[in-house]
């Protein structure tokens, strides 16, 4: 079962983002146990769309190439809302852009070396068929 | 005049499982009669696959089949270039086929292994399958590791 599969990854990428909300609000040191409590369930939030939505890669009828941009549509705009609605960054800030950038390249490539590895795989049972028929033709 | 051929049998206990040779100076219409009545005689626990066209039922043998797959939430079965329809599942079906000829490939789909003429990959991140036929179809991922292994052990079957 997908769901099933989902909502485990969903569980922990939410452990794993409140940790990281938990990190952000005390590195700048963003003040009350009320904003912390905020920053904690914002970055479970983020964390356990982020791990959940992993299994569309898992989706049989999906090309890796529509399972990497879903993900990373997701996981970006996601990013941006919840970042600059929690003060996180800012627009105007390089460093919105310079994490946008860097994960723009993570997901191509990501999607890259999905690629080259379905390539050699499909390669590799091309061979294989070519070896088992080797003359043997139907029967 | 009545064609008949000699029939050799050697006894060789390192032969675990029977070896059958054919020797003959050329591949006649005979000689794939034998290899025919030999395989029909292997796969004995290979029963026709009934599917259904205009009204009529039809008993497809399995060697015939080049797919079955679920469209519009019906099981429809590829053989010998005509298009069936069958009242039972896949999962059913798939007990029914011969492990050794057929493979799933997907929630929706299960392939005749010696029908396949190639496999492909597109930019996406597709594996489409291309048949003798010229129809293609594609494969999930996950099952082509299975795919893999199971050409590999047919391969080395071949060869022993």
């Amino acid at each position: 079962m997908l769901w099933k599969k989902g909502a485990l990854y969903a569980l922990i990428g939410f452990a794993a983002g409140a940790l990281i909300g938990g990190g952000i609000h005390a590195a700048l040191d963003a003040g009350d146990g009320k904003l912390l409590l905020l920053n904690l369930l914002v970055g479970g939030f983020y964390g356990a769309v982020a791990t959940g939505s992993s299994v569309v890669y898992e989706i049989d009828e999906w090309s890796i190439l529509r399972a990497t941009v879903t993900h990373f549509l997701l996981v970006t705009v996601l990013y941006a809302v919840t970042g600059l609605s929690m003060g996180w960054f800012r627009m105007d800030e390089p460093l919105f852009w310079i994490i946008i950038g860097i994960m723009t390249c993570g997901y191509v490539l990501i999607w890259l070396i999905q690629y080259l590895l379905g390539r050699r795989k499909i390669r590799r049972l091309n061979e294989d068929l070519k070896r088992w028929k080797g003359g043997s033709g139907r029967g | 005049m009545r064609k008949r051929a000699d029939i050799e049998v050697r006894i060789d206990p390192s032969c675990e499982e029977p070896v059958i040779v054919i020797r003959t100076a050329r591949r006649t219409r005979e000689v794939e009669a034998i290899i025919r009545a030999i395989e029909d005689s292997l796969s004995a626990e290979s029963p026709p696959i009934p599917g259904q066209r205009g009204g009529a039922t039809y008993l497809l043998d399995q060697r015939d089949i080049t797919r079955l797959y679920v469209e519009a939430r019906k099981v429809r079965i590829c053989s010998a270039g005509e298009v069936y329809e069958s009242g039972r599942s896949l999962s059913y079906l798939e007990q029914q086929l011969d492990p050794e000829r057929f493979m799933r490939i997907s929630r929706f789909e299960i392939v005749n292994l010696r029908e396949i003429e190639s496999f492909d990959f597109s930019m996406a991140g597709t594996v489409y399958i291309r048949f003798g036929d010229g129809s293609v179809t594609w494969a999930a991922r996950r099952y082509v590791g299975a795919i893999h292994r199971m050409l590999q052990r047919l391969s080395a079957e071949k060869g022993e």
